[in-house]
């Protein structure tokens, strides 16, 4: 109503007179630096133009939405006065226009923040300015993002003035951009209601009807656009194709900066949640890992159930382990003679031969079990892979006939060099089964032959089927 | 067919049969040095040997192994402190913490790390459980025909 009466009648220069006043005479404006500012505003449209950037500055410093609409209310007034002062040869035709500017502007929070400039697209009073080159070269510089912290103070302040002209919840609605601000603005929306009907049932009530219908519509925006939006509305204002090209290039280069990963529509930008959604994706691809390595984990849903399962393995293997180790602890062995030699002797080969590390495991292991004739098959293609001595490996069991047999078997052998390293991996992997095929098959015979022959086909076999 | 799948279950087979080389070095060591009448003593020292030899054949960079090897550097200098066991003690129970119990060097690692290590741990475990497993089934075997011949 204040307002009303005060724009009414205004011109420019009341304007200019009045506004310092204004400033001084809010409560809450305790800020020279807004009276300097607008002061600067009034006297030059170029001064105007940076105070313009730090504005809009403040939204991409400010993600949350109604942060967002709070400031592009006062980068729309700035717009409008920017243009006022750019048409300065007529000076009584930019107050009509403002003031529809401004009663667009403060009607438009309650409906939905971010998309409060929507309203004033369709406002006439733009429509000139637009066509000013200044006004496009200082709306083109007032697209710059600098992230600076002062910026979005200075919009704040900025506001005050005005909006303190309409008395009502002026200081919430503008405010800082700061998130838990948020309910201010939801509470300053109510009062604020019935002052802006009011205002447009004055100015224009067409306009104002359909602009807000659009706006409840449109009443949920992404938060994640919520940048770029703006400065996509601010272009359609401008409507200059300069302008389009500046800010496509430029949003990529301030998202650069600090979002490593990009958020879908819907999702929150600040950094924070960014880093939280980083780990959760971490976490549940983690949990897919073991997923598919825990025994009957597929079934499950749920992460607690999942990590319960998971616990469980883990601890039934360490179970495992302790009871295999009593059990290896109580079995044994007069085999330990034989293996510590075997373990020189193969530390003494491999570095002889400069032969992998891997490799000795295999005699190591049939050493293990070298004390059945019927795991000699076994040892027999390894050492021939190896490239080793035979005889002094063979020794120690130094039966003479399984010597014999050993270097009657070693020729056909010798083909299985070239796939030693697939046959090594191999023998690693199913260790338990291929003793097991070992012995089904040497049980049979156990000191002929035969038995090497058969074993070597079925490693031969295996070979093909590797 | 069976071979093959086994084969893609592993990927890095080379490790594993470090795994064995060492797991087998140091269980005939154990077999040297410590008697069969001292059952207790050598059933730890397999199992401290099978984690061992885990831990060698695994990743430094892992905090796991790094804990198990650290571990097992204080025990040789005779240092491995009594207090642990009432600091594992007053843990809270939620299964977070189990889990953090359960991988060795848990308790310092964030909740995203961990996941990480026990896919490593568990990985580790069930190769060194079949290892033992086989080397199990071998004796009994070597026994069986011993006691054949």
């Amino acid at each position: 109503m204040e307002k009303e009466a005060f724009f009414g009648n205004s011109t420019v220069i009341n304007w200019q007179m009045r506004s310092p006043e204004a400033a001084a005479s809010l409560p809450n404006m305790n800020s020279g630096h807004v009276n300097i500012v607008w002061d600067q505003t009034i006297d030059q449209s170029a001064k105007f133009g940076s105070a313009l950037s730090s504005l809009v500055s403040s939204p991409s410093s400010n993600p949350p939405a109604a942060a967002g609409g709070g400031d592009s209310v006062v980068i729309r007034e700035l717009i409008g006065r920017l243009g006022s002062i750019c048409n300065s040869d007529e000076i009584s035709a930019p107050s009509p226009h403002y003031q529809s500017a401004n009663n667009s502007c403060y009607s438009t929070p309650m409906n939905s923040p971010p998309k409060l400039n929507l309203s004033i697209v369709p406002n006439p009073a733009h429509m000139p300015f637009s066509a000013d080159p200044g006004f496009v070269e200082r709306a083109a510089r007032c697209s710059t993002f600098g992230c600076s912290g002062g910026g979005s103070h200075g919009g704040g302040q900025f506001m005050f003035p005005e909006v303190g002209k309409l008395g009502n919840a002026p200081e919430e609605s503008c405010g800082s951009g700061n998130a838990k601000k948020r309910k201010a603005v939801m509470k300053g929306k109510g009062k604020e209601a019935p002052l802006s009907s009011s205002i447009t049932a004055v100015t224009n009530p067409p306009k104002k009807a359909s602009v807000g219908g659009l706006n409840a519509k449109r009443s949920k925006p992404s938060e994640k656009t919520g940048i770029e939006e703006e400065s996509a509305r601010q272009d359609g204002d401008a409507a200059s194709k300069k302008m389009e090209e500046e800010k496509t290039a430029k949003p990529p280069e301030a998202v650069k900066d600090y979002i490593h990963v990009r958020a879908r529509r819907g999702q929150a930008t600040d950094s924070h949640s960014l880093a939280e959604r980083v780990r959760r994706e971490k976490i549940s691809e983690r949990m897919k890992l073991l997923q598919d390595l825990v025994p009957g984990c597929n079934k499950v849903t749920g992460k607690a159930v999942m990590l319960d399962e998971i616990i469980n393995y883990v601890q039934l293997l360490q179970r495992q382990v302790e009871f295999l180790s009593m059990k290896l602890a109580t079995v044994n062995p007069q085999l330990d003679f034989n293996m510590e030699n075997f373990v020189n002797k193969d530390m003494e080969i491999h570095q002889n031969c400069g032969l992998l590390p891997p490799q000795p495991v295999y005699p190591l292991e049939v050493t293990a079990s070298s004390f059945s004739f019927a795991n000699l098959p076994e040892r027999t293609p390894l050492i021939s892979i190896n490239g080793l001595e035979l005889q002094s490996q063979v020794n120690p069991f130094s039966q003479p006939n399984l010597s014999r047999n050993l270097t009657m078997q070693l020729p056909p052998l010798e083909g299985f060099t070239d796939t030693a390293c697939q046959l090594g991996t191999f023998w690693d992997d199913d260790l338990r089964t291929v003793v097991q095929m070992g012995f089904t098959q040497n049980q049979e015979n156990l000191f002929s032959s035969q038995s090497f022959q058969g074993c070597s086909v079925t490693i031969s076999h295996m070979e093909v089927e590797l | 067919m069976k071979q093959n799948k086994n084969t893609s279950s592993n990927p890095n087979p080379r490790k594993a049969s470090m795994q064995t080389y060492h797991f087998l070095r140091s269980l005939a060591h154990i077999n040297l040095t410590t008697p069969l009448s001292a059952l207790h003593r050598r059933s730890r020292a397999i199992r401290r040997a099978a984690y061992v030899s885990m831990a060698r054949a695994a990743s430094p960079r892992r905090m796991w192994t790094r804990a198990i090897l650290g571990r097992l550097q204080l025990l040789r200098r005779g240092r491995l402190l009594r207090r642990q066991r009432s600091y594992k003690k007053k843990a809270i129970s939620t299964p977070h913490d189990k889990l953090r119990r359960l991988v060795p060097g848990g308790e310092e690692m964030d909740f995203c790390r961990l996941l990480e290590e026990t896919v490593d741990y568990a990985e580790f475990l069930s190769k060194q459980v079949r290892i033992m497993e086989s080397v199990v089934v071998m004796e009994a075997e070597s026994k069986k025909k011993e006691e054949k011949v």
